[in-house]
């Protein structure tokens, strides 16, 4: 188990990372989501040794790390651009760890198939590295770190510099790996699906501090506030007086639950509904077609416009009048943005 | 150049070769030819002068001496400059650029100022108290000094665009420290290691000015042995074949040196330097830094600071005695600088001349012919300077006899620094992209106007600094000059010499005072070039 302690990082007197807390328990995969510059790649380099922390401490399973040099914390880190190494080819490069650990001859040569053979590049040991496409050189990568068996891996935006289509197979790939071989995984992403599809659980950080962990449902469901609603997407918030269970925003009263803390109104696009009989009147501006679903951009008269996610066909057109409805479960209420907004 | 036809191009690749392949041709391949013709000759008739080699010990020691000193240096130089090297190239920290610059210092200083200076720190009456001259540990040290900047240089142009994150890598991996080097840093640094130890070994190889200062009757490379059987013996034959001895060792260290330039690391690891280099953050590295760049600075700053020291001892004396005649001195040592200046003027010109049209040549020519001639050009800079004395004065008394003519000298300075503008220009020229020239056509200039509208702003400066480099080769050249100077017309490195070579604190004070004033002409011009010049590596 790893657990990051109130760990705080300054560099040229910015802080990077502000007393960061997280724990990732064996055979957890939990993915560390922000934008970029948020200090997601410094928290990787703490933990794995590269960087010494200014306060707090990375401990596993309870011991402190801080006087364990980076080789013998036995943490894989799979790089964002993967760092292959251009002098070996890829059995070379995926035996490389095996090697610093002492292992030659046979025992290794069959680990290192063995792990080409778990990421698909099966008879690929004596390809040369820089002969390899984007994501068979992604797949070395992670060969190569999963090989020498880390008690954690970390993984720093893996499929980060990957066209869009490939991103979205491999993620796959790697989810039912790191699923199978029950590895315990640090995942590090600025994209928001990739990390609901790979992690048991999510950290968001925002300029060095952990604003939110949860599994994604519960993150998806109670973003916790309006800056990470924001980030993972979603539109139409607005800060709102709440007397007595109603809230007066932008585009008229809506009812939130009688405890709701916070001053920040969110109508989820989703689940807004488009009615004959609903409650705010506008004109749609705009349509997005995104396949099965559409995304109408809706005037509304004296309020910001209004997102409404709907079924693609036999949706709406720019210029057509609509009105939408705000059902019971549409309605979030968030705290407002803090001092960093 | 799209836009030529092939048939007008190879017309103007050959209009513009003529002039470099005439000069070439005539002041280099020419008087090669007539030192091996020499060599094959000699009075005992064909190969007498070889087999006169092969017989005398002391020859054969010679060029066995010459072989292992040139090694031991090179081993030398490389470990001493690897810990400067490895700082400079993954550290960023204040005064970072003068360090890197105070690095290249000894490179450009001439090898008579580098005599002096070592005199003074190690000589008879030196700074240390031990007199080193004669003995090998003086030659070592000298050339290890000298050769530094070789391998900040070269090793450190890759090293510090080499991917930081490959050692992380390994480190994460199980690799200590020391196996993460010695399994990833040094195999990726081979082309770079193996290039800088071929140019190391080179310039050791054909030590001259050094020799013949430091190593006293006791020892001498196959270039001191040149000049000695020329100007001692008259033994022209030997001589000669000595000079071919040579040309075989510089060849093979030229052969490595092409070999591994050609072996580029991969690109995929290279890396803006921004991203490489980082701030020394735990007091481990800090005291790693530290240390490194203050011996380093002692090492390579030493001897020059002795060398200005000790110019000083007489008070300025010294220097107000420059302009006074010395006994059996020719000139006053201030008409020396003089004689230089004016020298290094027209040898400039010259370079600039042969060198910009060479390069075009190699920049916009294609093909075989243009690779070939490439190669050519650069063989001047590899062939020992006294071999290019040696050469003028035994070839160039036909058609007419220029050896007592005076622009002898500057042709020679000229002739070795033509390589080092080709170096600066063809890379300029190469990297002005077609589009921008094609771009210009479009808009309606003519091919000409395109080419001076776009190409030539960019190769103005690459030439600025091309010449102002073959400037400071003829500042400081001796090893040719010995050969062809004039004895009324003494440059200030023969000048030095021979004010070395005199007994009596007097005509030392003096040579130290002339050797502080070449210093400082040098390091002046060199430093304008470090500042200017476009790109930064290269240019050797």
């Amino acid at each position: 188990m790893l657990e990051v302690d109130s760990v705080s990082v300054v560099i040229d007197g910015q802080t990077i990372l502000d007393r960061v807390g997280l724990i990732v328990e064996d055979g957890e995969v939990v993915a560390v989501l922000g934008p970029s510059g948020a200090g997601k790649s410094t928290l990787l380099r703490v933990v794995a040794g590269l960087l010494s922390p200014d306060q707090g401490t990375i401990r596993w399973d309870g011991s402190d790390l801080s006087s364990v040099l980076p080789h013998r914390r036995k943490f894989g880190l799979m790089f964002q651009d993967y760092a292959l190494f251009p002098h070996l080819d890829v059995g070379g490069n995926v035996m490389f760890g095996l090697r610093m650990a002492g292992a030659s001859g046979v025992d290794a040569a069959s680990r290192v198939k063995e792990v080409l053979d778990w990421v698909g590049l099966s008879g690929f040991e004596r390809r040369s590295v820089t002969s390899l496409s984007g994501g068979e050189q992604q797949r070395v990568a992670l060969a190569r770190s999963l090989a020498p068996s880390p008690r954690l891996l970390m993984l720093d935006e893996p499929l980060g510099s990957l066209d869009r289509g490939l991103a979205e197979r491999l993620v796959l790939d790697l989810r039912h790996l790191l699923r199978r071989k029950g590895v315990t995984a640090l995942y590090v992403t600025h994209d928001q699906e990739e990390a609901f599809t790979v992690a048991d659980r999510l950290a968001v950080i925002r300029a060095g501090r952990v604003v939110r962990v949860g599994r994604p449902e519960e993150v998806w469901e109670k973003p916790g506030s309006a800056w990470v609603a924001r980030f993972l997407g979603f539109a139409n918030l607005a800060e709102s007086s709440i007397t007595d269970g109603v809230a007066s925003t932008p585009w008229g009263k809506v009812a939130v639950p009688k405890r709701a803390a916070g001053q920040v109104v969110m109508l989820r696009a989703d689940r807004l509904l488009l009615r004959p009989e609903g409650t705010i009147a506008g004109t749609v501006t705009e349509r997005l077609f995104r396949g099965s679903q559409a995304v109408l951009q809706i005037a509304v008269d004296g309020a910001p416009s209004l997102q409404v996610e709907v079924a693609a066909h036999d949706s709406p057109h720019p210029s057509d009048p609509v009105r939408v409805a705000v059902p019971d479960g549409a309605v979030s209420v968030l705290p407002a943005d803090d001092e960093l907004a | 150049m799209n836009y030529v036809r092939p048939s007008r191009r190879r017309w103007t690749t050959w209009l513009l070769a003529a002039l470099p392949v005439v000069f070439l041709g005539y002041l280099f391949v020419y008087p090669l030819v007539r030192i091996l013709f020499t060599g094959l000759s000699g009075d005992g008739g064909a190969g007498s002068a070889f087999a006169e080699l092969m017989n005398r010990r002391s020859l054969l020691g010679v060029a066995w001496f010459t072989f292992w000193q040139a090694a031991l240096s090179t081993a030398l130089t490389l470990v001493s400059a690897l810990p400067i090297t490895w700082v400079l190239s993954r550290f960023a920290f204040r005064g970072r650029s003068v360090v890197r610059a105070a690095m290249l210092v000894p490179f450009v200083l001439p090898t008579v100022v580098m005599g002096a200076a070592f005199l003074a720190l190690a000589g008879p009456s030196g700074l240390i108290g031990v007199d080193l001259t004669g003995t090998v540990w003086i030659i070592l040290w000298a050339h290890m000094v000298f050769n530094i900047a070789v391998v900040v240089r070269i090793v450190g142009g890759l090293w510090e665009h080499l991917d930081p994150r490959l050692e992380e890598a390994a480190r994460l991996l199980g690799a200590s420290r020391w196996q993460a080097f010695r399994t990833v840093t040094l195999p990726l640094l081979r082309p770079a290691l193996g290039a800088a130890a071929s140019i190391v070994f080179l310039f050791c190889f054909t030590s001259f000015g050094v020799v013949l200062i430091l190593g006293g009757a006791e020892f001498s490379t196959i270039e001191v042995e040149i000049w000695r059987q020329v100007v001692g013996f008259l033994d022209l034959p030997v001589a000669a074949a000595l000079a071919v001895v040579q040309l075989v060792g510089v060849t093979a260290a030229l052969l490595a040196y092409s070999r591994y330039q050609q072996r580029h690391a991969n690109q995929q690891s290279l890396r803006p330097i921004g991203e490489t280099l980082r701030k020394p953050v735990t007091s481990r590295e800090k005291i790693a830094v530290g240390a490194t760049v203050g011996g380093t600075l002692v090492l390579v700053g030493g001897p020059p600071a002795v060398l200005v020291a000790r110019s000083l001892r007489p008070g300025i004396d010294a220097y107000a005695g420059l302009g006074e005649e010395l006994p059996g001195l020719p000139a006053d040592p201030l008409a020396a600088v003089g004689n230089s200046l004016a020298f290094a003027a027209v040898a400039a010109v010259i370079a600039l001349l042969v060198g910009l049209l060479s390069a075009a040549v190699v920049a916009y020519g294609r093909g075989a012919p243009s690779r070939w001639f490439d190669t050519v050009l650069m063989l001047p800079l590899g062939t020992s300077a006294v071999t290019i004395g040696f050469g003028f004065l035994i070839a160039l008394d036909a058609p007419v006899d220029l050896r007592t003519a005076w622009i002898l000298v500057p042709l020679a300075h000229a002739l070795v620094a033509i390589p080092l503008v080709v170096r600066v220009a063809v890379p300029v020229m190469r990297s002005v992209e077609v589009r921008l020239r094609e771009a210009a056509l479009v808009l309606g200039a003519s091919p000409v106007r395109a080419w001076s509208h776009v190409d030539l702003p960019m190769v103005a400066r690459a030439g600025l600094v091309g010449a102002a480099f073959a400037f400071v080769v003829s500042l400081g050249e001796f090893g040719a000059t010995q050969f062809i100077v004039r004895p009324d017309r003494p440059t200030v490195p023969t000048t030095i010499y021979r004010l070395l070579a005199r007994p009596g604190e007097l005509t030392f004070s003096r040579a130290m005072a002339l050797s502080v004033v070449l210093m400082v002409m040098t390091v002046v011009v060199a430093l304008s070039i470090e500042r200017t010049r476009p790109g930064g590596l290269g240019g050797f």
